[in-house]
């Protein structure tokens, strides 16, 4: 069963994706609410791939500078994204997000919310080469 | 104020003739200086608003003492009229070179020198007040473009914050019905769960169209009044029917409970879907403000309270207490306002357009009502009042 790492803020309105994901498209689902928590779960755990979001609140922890460069809030998903990306650089990442997309680099993608379950399942078995 | 003149003139005698025509008007102060040096510097101490030039000096000649002042007053010229015994065509026109305004020739009529010296200080007094009004007139030009640049900055952020506002619904209702397909598929489907999903869908419809419909009224602002349809409506249910939309989203994303306690609230004549309005935004205001694991307190009461800009005083308040990061003192006044997001919105939620107290306001004045903070934190206190008739 391949593990993902979902980070997503917004309960109410993913908790049906959330519930797909795992019921419906035999994932495992690490779900985690709060940017803060997101290096703790990956050094807890081996992940197949990450969903995330772009807007979320920033983390208390981060540096004036980090809260500046997230914009307080408005692209805490950029800087997660490096942060990850610095230290597991082989991860799959899928962005998720209602914000204007953008690239970040080969081995992940960015789908401009709402899309369909199934769509967002597709890309993500093809960003972890599994297609079957 | 009585205009001050300076006379440069080395000799006294000649000094004392000026002095007693310019006496004559009374309306002018004198200054004097017998040297082209001590005019100059005269000039730097005090205000002049005209010179009388003697052009034979004993250290400078009236030319270079004419020259100079005109160099270090460049925006603010002070006119000089040129005295002298020179009749030579070419040594008026040097005066006039040189900056001087005007040239008399010795022997004058003391009329005539009195009427020159009011015609020049009058002239230079409107050449001064246009300068200012130019001055003034530009700095508003200015003024208007940086506040039409920041107004077209506030508008481009609020379309971005409210497409992401718009869209977050969308995705709800799409994955919403994408898990109700899944689940339809499935041998063993629950009923209930299946109505829970479609229930919680059409609801989030509901929210997306009072979003779509304060939007609209933003618009109405600019060229009319939206159009109220007022009569007798159960306050108590509307407001409930608010919190059963409002209430997953709050008991899901920050474990947040809404409570009500409405003993007394008499049926209003209001417009049904304005004031859903008014109740959705306050409520949703208080859970994107709170703090995870508070609660939300609605209550009501009858108040007396007199304002200045209302003729009621007895009212029926509706207060909505939620505890959170709370109202800065520095927003208090410009909460109402539109496009305006608290200070802390982006720090706790990155989510608001800024419209929804404004809205508030706008909607409470149509019903002769208010919208107030009672209290910026701890709990934050935000009041609607519906006057008592």
């Amino acid at each position: 069963m391949k593990k993902i790492l979902f980070i997503e803020d917004d309960v109410s309105v993913l908790q049906p994706f959330y519930e797909d994901l795992q019921e419906t498209y035999n994932f495992y689902v690490n779900w985690i609410k709060k940017a803060e928590e997101v290096m703790g779960a990956l050094e807890g755990d081996i992940y197949n791939a990450i969903i995330m979001d772009i807007m979320m609140p920033v983390p208390e922890s981060w540096t004036k500078d980090e809260k500046r460069r997230a914009d307080y809030g408005m692209t805490t998903g950029i800087l997660l994204f490096q942060k990850i990306r610095e230290k597991y650089p082989e991860i799959p990442i899928l962005i998720y997000s209602a914000k204007e997309g953008i690239h970040m680099d080969e081995l992940s993608n960015y789908i401009r919310k709402p899309e369909q379950t199934q769509t967002i399942v597709d890309k993500l078995k093809k960003l972890m080469n599994d297609e079957k | 104020m009585k205009a001050t003149i300076l006379i440069v003139e080395d000799k006294i005698d000649e000094y004392n003739v000026i002095r007693n025509i310019l006496d004559l008007e009374q309306q002018y102060k004198v200054r004097y200086s017998n040297k082209g040096e001590d005019a100059i510097i005269a000039v730097e101490k005090f205000p002049i608003d005209l010179i009388l030039l003697d052009i034979g000096l004993p250290d400078i000649d009236g030319y270079e003492v004419c020259k100079r002042i005109n160099s270090n007053h460049e925006k603010n010229n002070i006119p000089v009229i040129f005295l002298t015994g020179k009749t030579n065509v070419r040594d008026k026109a040097k005066g006039f070179d040189v900056g001087g305004i005007d040239y008399l020739t010795k022997p004058y009529h003391s009329l005539e020198l009195l009427a020159r010296v009011k015609t020049h200080i009058e002239l230079n007094d409107l050449r001064k007040n246009l300068q200012k009004e130019v001055e003034k007139q530009t700095k508003e030009a200015v003024n208007a473009k940086i506040e039409a640049e920041n107004a077209n900055k506030l508008k481009d952020e609020f379309i971005v914050q409210i497409v992401h506002e718009m869209l977050s619904p969308l995705t709800e209702i799409l994955h919403k019905v994408n898990r109700f397909e899944n689940l339809l598929l499935r041998t063993n489907s629950n009923k209930t769960e299946l109505e829970n999903y479609y229930n919680s869908v059409k609801n989030t419809i509901f929210l997306f169209k009072h979003l779509l419909l304060g939007l609209e009224s933003i618009a109405f602002n600019k060229n009319k009044d939206p159009f109220y349809i007022f009569e007798m409506e159960n306050i108590h249910n509307m407001i409930f029917d608010c919190k059963i939309l409002l209430e997953p989203k709050a008991h899901y994303d920050k474990q947040i409970l809404i409570e009500t306690y409405l003993k007394g609230l008499p049926p209003l004549r209001v417009d049904h879907c304005k004031i859903t309005q008014v109740f959705i935004n306050l409520i949703r205001n208080a859970i994107n403000y709170s703090y995870e694991g508070t609660k939300i307190e609605i209550y009501y009461k009858e108040t007396e309270e007199y304002f200045k800009n209302s003729k009621y005083h007895i009212w029926h308040e509706i207060k909505f207490e939620n505890t959170g990061t709370g109202i800065p003192e520095r927003d208090k006044d410009d909460i109402f306002k539109l496009y305006r997001r608290g200070s802390n919105a982006s720090k706790l939620i990155p989510s608001g357009a800024g419209i929804g107290l404004y809205l508030v306001k706008k909607i409470m004045n149509a019903h002769n009502g208010m919208c107030i903070i009672r209290k910026l934190d701890k709990p934050t206190i935000i009041s609607i009042l519906f006057p008592k008739k």
